[in-house]
């Protein structure tokens, strides 16, 4: 796929999720869609899509073993799938990875916060006397 | 001692034609080319496709169809006046149903078409549908059905079009 074509292709996907989510704006669902809910929904995708991939190369391998079908074109294409599987994996890593990225801008500042939770969790101590 | 020899030596070939009659048992009957063609009919439901060495990408004039068709604006469209559509008869179930149409309209994203079939159409329609006996929780329920269907609708095809689409276009855009 060329360069320019993968770019209107993505024009006209930000151009689809921005008047669905516009949409569900209008019937009420505000701050619903979120980057970090967008970002969920594409990792489900890519997982989804890597799963077809496997469950294509299991149905070719089946087909090449079974049917004694043309193995060079079947061998090609097993090639090809073990390369979209691989890069379905950086995708799915990339998608993690802006997840954990949003979701640490969230949470804000960590040290402040582990700090917080440490006095929250210090239980008070009773010093006793004995006397002598 | 020969004697002895010869009885386990029968003993071994034995067990092993036990063996090789459990093994030819437990072997798979050739199946026939009709099983064959079933087979590997089931197992094509991934649903990819294949052009030559390569997959498809997706097919983003459809999603864009398919976009256009939740904003409620229909494929044939007939110009009918507010009167005309307020003029015959009070039937009920029409006036739901459309009103309902004129509802789901108004939520459009297109700026123009919002405002006209808010202001006027979905208006209109309402007092027609108050106007053919339907009470305030009827006309509650039907607003909040059809925001429930329009909303997992648009969940829906953001799931699958656009997500599913970005996450395509990302693996088949830049595989090598």
């Amino acid at each position: 796929m060329s360069k320019k074509r993968k770019k209107a292709q993505l024009k006209i996907l930000n151009e689809i999720r921005d008047q669905l989510v516009l949409q569900a704006e209008r019937w009420g669902r505000t701050n619903y869609y979120t980057p970090l809910k967008l970002e969920e929904l594409v990792l489900e995708q890519g997982h989804k899509i890597k799963g077809d991939f496997l469950a294509e190369r299991s149905n070719l391998e089946y087909e090449m073993n079974l049917l004694g079908t043309d193995k060079r074109e079947v061998l090609i294409k097993i090639e090809r799938l073990e390369s979209y599987i691989k890069k379905a994996d950086r995708t799915i890593e990339s998608h993690e990875r802006n997840i954990s990225r949003l979701l640490d801008k969230m949470v804000g500042d960590k040290q402040a916060i582990s700090l917080a939770t440490s006095y929250l969790k210090k239980k008070s101590l009773i010093s006793v006397m004995i006397g002598r | 001692m020969s004697m002895l020899q010869n009885d386990v030596s029968t003993q071994i070939d034995m067990s092993r034609g036990r063996a090789i009659i459990g093994r030819l048992a437990n072997q798979p009957k050739p199946e026939s080319e009709a099983q064959i063609q079933a087979k590997v009919a089931a197992s094509r439901t991934t649903g990819l496709e294949w052009e030559g060495d390569s997959i498809r990408g997706p097919d983003l004039e459809d999603v864009a169809i398919l976009s256009s068709t939740l904003s409620g604006i229909p494929e044939t469209t007939s110009p009918v006046s507010i009167f005309r559509a307020l003029l015959p008869g009070l039937n009920k179930e029409e006036a739901a149903a459309a009103y309902i149409e004129a509802h789901s309209a108004s939520k459009s994203h297109n700026l123009m078409l919002e405002r006209f079939m808010q202001g006027t159409k979905a208006s209109a329609l309402m007092v027609k549908l108050v106007l053919s006996g339907a009470t305030a929780q009827e006309i509650d329920a039907i607003q909040s059905q059809t925001r429930d269907l329009k909303l997992s609708e648009i969940h829906t095809k953001l799931k699958d079009d656009w997500a599913h689409g970005m996450a395509l276009n990302e693996i088949l855009g830049s595989a090598a």
